[in-house]
């Protein structure tokens, strides 16, 4: 068997959760543990979703979902959000790229197989782009009416909101494009090739 | 609807957007009377901008439909009229709420507009009725997000101060955001009974000209 980097990569993010759990425990941090552990059984879920419903995910995929939650995890648990200036926009900013991989990916697949959409290259750069951009503005307006309900300082200040929404759009944008470019060159539908089969066998099915 | 009754209504609606851009020439005077620089400006733009449907029509020949002549009009001169003619923005201080709704709506017609007009007579774009209204719902909260870039700029480099406060600006992404789910969900009724394609006669008939005809399949 071929030694798969990304494949070894996703695993070790996910055993690191782990040691980051068990050591949260050890200083009795309960909030970041619960956190580690959950962030753990959330970064499996392709593993169980592949096991279970017999779907294969792209590994590239399942390395980006491990990748953001193991930044906010890292970032929780050894106090980096507090400690390096920018670390929640890294942390933004990767997780805007998961969604837009996941948006192009989602978009690429209707193309293909559902009747209702059929779109050129621009048009999947474009949806995907605002797509990012709109579960920013999601995200940001759940913050905002659990900071409301609850009380709690989840958004900082007007400042840190709209640099936010900034890295939420770049990483968008940069997503969007070089997929675009990489749909035009065939390399991403080797990337998504896997989920590109499953799909193609769950239509076939019914 | 009869071409007679079509176009008796496509005045009435342009009619009613003359009536509003006058009342905001009305609010320029005001403006320059009190010699308030900010508010002067915004009248202009307000009127520049409002006008642009008739000199669409004038120079390029471009018909818009009368009710999109009339929505640009009512979103800028709730802005530049009410909130400088009868100053309304001090006894209802959430006034802009329904400001940002109305123009949010009107940005969700015109992405439904475009997209409609895309999908109708360009190769590039086949779309099922919901993923448009999905489509339509997205962009208008991108655009609000790019409109309070703007804002948030604006105040950085002008040193103004626009975006009053965090729960101000995530009130506008809000009210945006619902401003566009509810034109997606007219706009769905809108395509589904062809009144859409009624509006969009004149403007399909230069899409054509523009892009390529649609393949019949």
């Amino acid at each position: 068997m071929k030694i798969q980097i990304p494949l070894i990569a996703s695993y070790l993010m996910k055993c690191a959760m782990i040691v980051m759990g068990i050591y949260s425990i050890r200083i009795h941090d309960w909030l970041w543990m619960f956190a580690s552990f959950s962030g753990f059984i959330l970064s499996m879920a392709p593993n169980i979703i592949e096991r279970r419903f017999d779907i294969r995910i792209p590994l590239l995929l399942d390395l980006a979902i491990t990748l953001a939650i193991f930044l906010h995890v890292g970032g929780g648990v050894l106090k980096m959000y507090w400690t390096i200036p920018f670390y929640d926009k890294i942390g933004h900013f990767f997780t805007s790229a998961l969604i837009a991989f996941i948006a192009l990916t989602t978009v690429y697949l209707l193309d293909e197989y559902w009747a209702g959409l059929h779109t050129d290259i621009r048009g999947m750069i474009f949806v995907t782009i605002i797509f990012t951009m709109a579960v920013g503005v999601t995200w940001e307006i759940g913050e905002f009416g659990i900071d409301q309900v609850f009380g709690t300082h989840e958004q900082r200040d007007l400042y840190d909101t709209m640099t936010d929404l900034i890295a939420d759009t770049i990483a968008g944008v940069i997503v969007a494009v070089s997929g675009g470019y990489s749909i035009k060159s065939g390399r991403f539908q080797r990337r998504i090739e896997v989920i590109d089969e499953s799909v193609d066998e769950v239509i076939g099915r019914s | 609807m009869t071409e007679i009754e079509k176009q008796g209504c496509q005045t009435r609606w342009t009619y009613a957007a003359h009536v509003l851009i006058i009342g905001m020439v009305l609010s320029l005077l005001v403006a320059i009377s009190k010699d308030d620089l900010q508010w002067i400006l915004e009248c202009i733009a307000g009127i520049l901008i409002s006008t642009a449907p008739i000199s669409l029509k004038r120079f390029f020949k471009i018909e818009l439909p009368g009710i999109i002549d009339f929505m640009i009009a009512f979103a800028l001169f709730l802005h530049v009229g009410m909130g400088g003619l009868f100053d309304v923005y001090y006894p209802i201080p959430d006034f802009d709420i329904v400001t940002h709704f109305v123009s949010s709506v009107l940005i969700a017609f015109l992405a439904l507009i475009i997209i409609y007009l895309l999908d109708k007579h360009w190769d590039g774009l086949f779309i099922d009725v919901y993923a448009m209204a999905f489509a339509v719902v997205v962009v208008t909260m991108a655009s609000g997000i790019v409109w309070e870039f703007a804002e948030w700029v604006a105040d950085m480099l002008l040193g103004m101060n626009f975006q009053l406060c965090l729960e101000d600006t995530m009130m506008d992404l809000l009210v945006d955001t619902i401003g566009g789910m509810a034109m997606a969900m007219v706009g769905i009724n809108l395509v589904k009974e062809g009144k859409l394609h009624e509006m969009t006669d004149d403007l399909g008939r230069l899409a054509v000209s523009y892009v390529n005809h649609k393949k019949k399949l």
